[in-house]
């Protein structure tokens, strides 16, 4: 394929990308020749590629703003990309790389750099070419006897959709967060944020603007590519002029696995009406016509009186009233915050205890009919495996008996084995459990009973009525740091905007919630899609590995 | 085989009766008991080759069997209904046990695993190690047996310095700076080690909080062993890494 010429060289140092900085889209050249970039990493690397002449446009380095050592390229309708690096080191001997295509599919696996040419300190590496159609493309750059990967390069070339805004709230700190560990009932230590405050709800409502708000929090779905949505905030004032404003947030995972992002509140300082979009962007330029859901609202602030008379009046009747209700509002609001903190501390600490409970929940429903089905083995005769059956029962019991706090993947495995054969006696369905090779499956821990909600649900809500014909399939992969589980059906799927009573999803949705308070660092990710051809759970544990 | 039963409820030991007969022709079960003192005198008369022995029986345990029996000549295989403080006992003798209901495909290996060992005749000196660990009301220092291919070592726990997985074996650092290959999966080790204050920085890493010297903070976290090794923390564990290192 012909290449075009373009020839860019931006250095930049580690801290400076690494910050939020404001990127830039560049436009496909219209020179003929070939289309070069370099882009300067870190004092190790500096990133070269090539991409096609049908690319139409190529980003700044964007940071990620959910890991400080992960940086993306977007590209637009790229279709082949060729990557190169200069390494500056005395040896190669230690580095390794991994490519990866949709950061799941390997293309290369912990490969030793070739070089190309050297210089005195420096080498020139070619890692090849790779069709990036629809596809994210990642390196992965490491160093052999570090755990943890060095950098992390991703080039983006998917679709863009708009993401809808799921809230917009103002928040009103009292008391800031406060960190602090806490020794719970077990003795082990948990770490608990405490704050104390007050949100408000934007969606088409209206605010009064004043100084003791602190700031707005805006909250979307979980995205895969949440580096390149920007918030983009509209007012229009009393001449009816609009004035825009695009904010670069720095989104992360809340407790519920969506993600959030604070605004800083002086955005809502002026009166007028409001539109708060989320839309894709890179610098000032939408990457997508499509439209999103909005949220609408007024700003109002406080008013000044008009005559002098009624400030005066005002002012001495506020002062009286002022006197006698503030030391008593002092009185009411500190017993509140005081309340409120006991009470969030003793949430947290509940958290735990619920976990225990939530986790120790086999659903009796299952027991009796596990039991009935090994009668039934019994009274045909079949000893052996009623022998085999019951083994496999007690295994289960006593795994939720045990109530231990994480299990291997192996055991998980063999758990959901144990159950998936007991519920194949009673429907006749067909299962896999598929970990991919790359997991240590022996050592690799798991908090206990994550996944047999999901699979419970699956049989019953997905494939009972299938008989024969369902299908359910679990596999464990490693997505580089992440750790995937995912349960997938054929049934006739539910939905999922849905609230139903069925204490499965609940219980499991809470116990989610309730992992992501203690394992703040690595939160859990859970996401569910359903249509008639079946349902997808998948549970993401974010730097799990 | 030349095999006793022992348990104090007649269905379990029906239950075994059968399930040797239909999986384990090569065991014979030459007397059945559900006391320890009738177990006792059959044990005296018959001389078995292997023993079954439920642990808790009333208010007697299997192990007071084991303690009235001067010469252990016989290989056992511990049944419990329950995983306790009994079975943690037989664990850390690296001694063989089947839960109730016993699973035949189970049985069947617990049974070659007896056969092998009783042609080695490895058996005596664990059974007096798991009662003299019982015995001791408080045990200053616990020992755990750990099983190589030829021998067994018996190591006091403050000596283990640090295990660390490879698949599903465990390599064993000591304080004497000996490393021990065991096959068993570090799971195995850290949940009978953890009670004992032992640490799970990494998935394959388990480590012995004596033998740290600090916490580094390069790589987001990493343990610093007396001897200069650095341990990676994983981490969902670091949280729980420092709070207990913090105390």
């Amino acid at each position: 394929m012909k290449k075009l010429l373009f020839s860019w060289i931006l250095i930049l140092s580690f801290q400076s990308y690494a910050q939020v900085r404001l990127d830039t889209l560049y436009n496909r050249p219209f020179e003929k020749g070939s289309q070069y970039w370099s882009y300067g990493m870190s004092s190790k690397y500096t990133f070269t590629f090539t991409v096609d002449n049908e690319t139409k446009n190529v980003s700044s380095i964007i940071a990620d703003p959910l890991s400080a050592r992960r940086s993306v390229i977007y590209l637009d309708r790229a279709k082949n990309i060729s990557l190169m690096c200069w390494i500056y080191a005395k040896s190669l001997d230690n580095f390794r790389y991994t490519i990866l295509e949709n950061d799941s599919v390997i293309l290369a696996k912990d490969v030793i750099p070739r070089t190309v040419s050297k210089n005195k300190n420096s080498y020139y590496i070619d890692f090849g070419r790779f069709n990036i159609v629809d596809k994210t493309i990642s390196i992965v750059f490491y160093e052999k006897n570090k755990s943890e990967s060095d950098y992390k390069f991703a080039f983006y070339n998917k679709d863009v959709k708009p993401v809808d805004l799921l809230s917009a709230q103002v928040i009103e700190v009292f008391k800031n967060p406060e960190i602090k560990n806490f020794k719970n009932k077990e003795g082990k230590f948990v770490r608990r944020e405490v704050t104390t405050g007050k949100v408000l709800t934007l969606n088409n409502g209206s605010i009064l603007f004043s100084k003791n708000l602190s700031y707005v929090e805006i909250k979307i779905k979980p995205v895969e590519n949440v580096f390149l949505y920007k918030v983009l905030l509209q007012r229009i004032n009393n001449s009816s002029e609009v004035i825009s404003k695009l904010v670069q947030p720095s989104w992360n995972y809340d407790s519920e696995g969506n993600m959030v992002a604070k605004l800083d509140i002086d955005n809502l300082s002026k009166e007028g009406k409001y539109e708060l979009e989320i839309i894709p962007a890179i610098g000032f330029r939408r990457l997508t016509s499509n439209k999103a859901k909005k949220i609408i609202f007024d700003v109002s602030t406080e008013k000044l009186f008009s005559t002098k008379q009624l400030i005066t009046s005002a002012l001495l009747f506020s002062l009286i009233v002022g006197a006698i209700t503030g030391g008593l509002a002092v009185y009411v609001k500190n017993k509140q915050i005081k309340e409120k903190v006991a009470e969030q501390a003793k949430q947290k600490e509940v958290a735990q205890l619920k976990l225990n409970s939530v986790r120790s929940q086999l659903n009796p429903h299952f027991l009796f009919n596990a039991l009935a089905g090994i009668q039934n083995l019994m009274n045909k005769n079949e000893i052996d495996n009623a022998n085999r059956y019951l083994s496999k029962f007690a295994r289960l019991t006593r795994n939720v008996l045990d109530s231990k706090e994480l299990i291997s993947l192996t055991e998980e495995k063999t758990l959901l084995d144990d159950y998936l054969q007991m519920e194949q006696l009673r429907f006749g369905f067909q299962y896999k459990i598929n970990a991919s090779t790359d997991l240590d499956k022996e050592n690799i821990e798991i908090p206990a009973m994550l996944l047999q909600p999901f699979v419970e649900n699956a049989v019953k809500h997905g494939i009972a009525e299938k008989s024969n014909d369902g299908e359910i399939t679990v596999t464990f992969e490693k997505q580089v740091s992440n750790l995937v589980l995912k349960i997938s059906d054929n049934g006739k799927g539910f939905d999922t905007t849905q609230t139903y009573n069925g204490l499965g999803l609940a219980l499991s949705k809470n116990r989610i919630s309730l992992l992501n308070t203690i394992y703040k660092e690595t939160p859990f990710i859970l996401d569910i899609q359903s249509d008639t051809n079946g349902t997808t759970v998948t549970i993401t544990l974010t730097q799990w590995l | 085989m030349r095999t006793i039963l022992v348990d104090d409820e007649r269905a379990n030991l029906e239950n075994l009766q059968v399930l040797l007969a239909k999986n384990c022709p090569e065991v014979k079960v030459v007397a059945i008991a559900n006391n320890i003192n009738d177990a006792f005198e059959k044990v005296k008369l018959h001389r078995p080759d292997l023993l079954f022995l439920d642990i808790q029986m009333g208010k007697t345990t299997g192990f007071d069997l084991l303690n009235l029996l001067p010469e252990k000549t016989f290989e056992v295989i511990f049944v419990t209904a329950y995983d306790n403080y009994g079975i943690q006992a037989v664990k850390f003798a690296a001694l063989d046990y089947l839960l109730k209901p016993v699973d035949p495909d189970e049985l069947i290996a617990a049974v070659s695993k007896a056969k092998e060992r009783i042609t080695n005749k490895m058996n005596s000196e664990q059974l007096s190690f798991l009662l003299n660990q019982i015995k001791r009301s408080e045990p200053a220092v616990p020992k755990i047996a750990l099983p190589q291919q030829h021998e067994i070592r018996y190591v006091s726990i403050d000596d283990i310095v640090r295990c660390v997985a490879d698949n599903t074996y465990t390599f064993f650092y000591l304080s004497t700076d000996e490393k021990i290959l065991i096959s068993k999966p570090l799971k195995e080790y850290a949940d009978l080690l953890k009670p004992q204050g032992f640490i799970r920085a990494h998935q394959s890493h388990l480590v012995n909080p004596k033998y740290v010297k600090s916490w580094l903070k390069e790589d987001g976290g990493t343990l610093l062993m007396n001897n200069g090794h650095k341990i990676p923390v994983s981490k969902p564990n670091r949280e729980m890494v420092k709070a207990v290192l913090g105390k």
